[in-house]
């Protein structure tokens, strides 16, 4: 089969490599979609050798001799394992913490490629009303549920989302559907401010506006109750502390490899909590993928860009740019 | 009365004033010790006019108008901060530092260094004949490390480890075994206040000869504790909580350091960390403080350093702010 594989820093080639080989409780899948995600982005810049792609959906071709309940045919969105199931963190449902992470994370064949295999326990049913390019956004869609669960925000809660990236669209939607009084948010690419106009009271253009003046200002003073920091750069890292009111959270979503200058006094003198927010924990993509099939939230217009597999390189450079929405890879 | 006033910095004088005159709702106690906060330091040392002394015991000996339940003679401690039970958050049942009013009176606030200071009649509370003013001085700091220990949601069994050895730092160290952690590391640069910790903490460790992160995280076989409290201030302990916690551990920061810290924001991502910071307690921690004491669930005998009277209170400040040993009472 066909596979995107990392070769160098920003360079996929496509190559001829065997088809997965199915343990007795797994299934083989034909992918039909696979997003690309900011880890993905990530690893693209580092030129790790790694075949990435886990925000899939597809149809299942084989099966392992185990598996029950589950045929070739199958329609399917595939909830990723990057874990070992047996750690201290995978027996309590926090996969983003297994101590095998990194070492599974090396031998993940990704689905950047015509087919992946998944565990027969992965799987999720697609109804007919999900396409399977909506499917491919349950993945996202979960961690955007897993940060607001972190946040313990509550029904008529004020949030402020910062940075309007495919996660921070996902957690102003979530959010919303979730019972939030007002959601406002931040970002600096007029695509992406676009893209929050249905679903934000207001989307700050931080070109424009000071966005901590603002929102204070929109919240007359006092600052929302949450803050949600989604771009993973210095500059809203910061912001979040001034901005969320006293006694708020700040749960982190974004991933900043920069050392961050923070006043710690501040985090004190406000009772602040802060939280990173890593993956998902059990339970919580079946309870995404309910949202979208309920369309509690809107993602059809958050998918602006599919591409074939062969174009990934051109499509990782566009995903780079911070403009849009999700990018799609279809094999 | 005689009272302590910050009037420059680095400059506390003892003063002449009236003695305070009751609302209905207010009793005069007459304070027999009072300690010395980090907070009252910050204020000499910045000059800032506010009042100073807040962890003190007493006797009442005046009661207003409208008092209940308290007669002259009743030797109490007292909570000095107060909140309003009105405004949104205290209505949550929220931290009292987040009382809209908070801040306020914490500026009108006139200090307990001083012969007399009045208090609302519900900021008292009654001191058994087993619990001697002194320890009863302690009861302000006990409660800001319960609500510290509380506020990490620390269960039986966890493992802690306390950066800084102040008395916050001795104090939590105390609470944490107090309420069931398995092990308690300390770590701290003052052979005198490693040594105040000896008889509490698993491991005190001294950091001008062993690095703690390496040091804490053999002794947890590199998984890191569960919880972290970070007393101590500094910019290279406030980094090394993030590094020596445990993944999906919890951070909780109780020193005001107002250096800017460079944070790799990207580990409390990957490690799913919680950091919290607080201010104050929530309603009723001060009552349990004070039942610790009582009950010697925590031991703060050995954290009395020393008494000095009200005309030294400069000295005790200077001695204060070298950072040795334990807590100085001032007796006015």
């Amino acid at each position: 089969m066909r596979s995107a594989i990392l070769e160098d820093v920003r360079r996929f080639a496509i190559r001829e490599v065997p088809d997965p080989i199915l343990g007795k409780d797994e299934v083989l899948i034909k992918v039909q979609y696979c997003g690309v995600c900011g880890s993905d982005l990530h690893i693209y810049e580092m030129g790790t050798a790694i075949r990435p792609g886990h925000e899939f959906s597809g149809d299942i071709v084989d099966v392992g001799s185990d598996v029950k309940g589950w045929r070739i045919g199958d329609r399917v969105a595939v909830e990723p394992r990057i874990s070992c199931g047996g750690c201290y963190w995978c027996e309590r449902g926090e996969i983003g913490l297994c101590d095998q992470f990194y070492v599974a994370l090396e031998q993940y064949q990704g689905a950047f490629a015509t087919y992946a295999k998944a565990g027969c326990h992965q799987l999720h049913r697609l109804p007919d009303e999900i396409s399977y390019e909506h499917a491919a956004l349950i993945e996202p869609t979960t961690c955007a549920v897993h940060a607001i669960r972190l946040s313990e925000m509550q029904e008529g809660d004020i949030v402020a989302v910062l940075g309007l990236g495919p996660i921070g669209q996902l957690v102003a939607r979530v959010a919303r559907a979730l019972g939030a009084k007002s959601v406002y948010a931040t970002e600096k690419s007029q695509s992406r401010v676009e893209l929050a106009k249905d679903v934000a009271d207001e989307v700050v253009d931080v070109n424009v506006t000071n966005p901590v003046d603002r929102i204070l200002e929109l919240t007359q003073g006092t600052g929302p109750d949450i803050v949600f920091e989604c771009a993973g750069n210095v500059a809203t890292s910061q912001q979040s502390i001034p901005l969320v009111r006293k006694g708020g959270t700040i749960v982190i979503a974004g991933i900043c490899f920069d050392w961050v200058e923070t006043p710690i006094s501040s985090i004190v003198l406000k009772g602040l909590t802060v939280k990173g927010s890593i993956c998902f924990s059990d339970g919580e993509y079946a309870y995404a993928f309910d949202l979208i099939k309920d369309r509690k939230i809107d993602v059809a217009p958050l998918v602006t860009c599919k591409m074939p597999l062969d174009d990934i390189n051109e499509a990782f450079e566009k995903a780079s740019r911070g403009e849009g929405g999700k990018t799609l890879i279809k094999p | 009365m005689r009272a302590a006033m910050v009037e420059g910095k680095r400059k506390v004088v003892i003063r002449d004033v009236p003695v305070p005159v009751l609302d209905k709702d207010e009793v005069l106690v007459k304070v027999q010790y009072c300690g010395v906060c980090g907070s009252d330091l910050h204020r000499y040392r910045e000059g800032a006019r506010l009042g100073i002394g807040h962890e003190f015991s007493g006797d009442i000996v005046e009661i207003g108008s409208d008092v209940k339940g308290w007669k002259v003679g009743d030797r109490v401690a007292v909570e000095p901060h107060r909140f309003c039970g009105e405004c949104a958050w205290c209505r949550r049942g929220d931290e009292i530092g987040l009382c809209e009013k908070f801040y306020g009176w914490i500026e009108q606030y006139e200090g307990a260094f001083r012969t007399y200071a009045k208090v609302k009649y519900y900021q008292v509370y009654k001191l058994p004949d087993e619990l001697s003013y002194e320890h009863a001085a302690m009861i302000e700091p006990t409660t800001v490390a319960l609500h510290a220990v509380r506020l990490s949601e620390m269960k039986e069994g966890d493992v802690v480890a306390v950066l800084g050895l102040g008395p916050i730092g001795q104090l939590v160290a105390r609470v944490a075994r107090a309420l069931g952690a398995k092990s308690v590391y300390a770590t701290e640069a003052t052979p005198s206040r490693l040594e105040l910790a000896r008889d509490v903490v698993d491991e005190a460790i001294d950091i001008n000869v062993i690095n703690p992160v390496d040091r804490i995280l053999e002794l947890t076989d590199g998984v890191g504790p569960d919880i972290v409290f970070e007393c101590a201030g500094t910019v290279s302990a406030a980094q090394q909580s993030i590094a020596l916690v445990r993944k999906g551990g919890t951070i909780i920061a109780l020193s005001i350091c107002f250096d800017w810290v460079e944070i790799p924001f990207s580990n409390i991502v990957l490690k799913g960390l919680t950091l919290k910071g607080f201010v104050c307690w929530t309603p009723g921690e001060y009552a349990s403080a004070l039942n610790l004491i009582k009950d010697k669930r925590i031991a703060v005998a050995p954290l009395l350093m020393c008494k000095m009277q009200l005309d030294d209170i400069s000295e005790a400040f200077e001695q204060a702010s070298r950072g040795e040993g334990g807590t100085i009472l001032i007796k006015p």
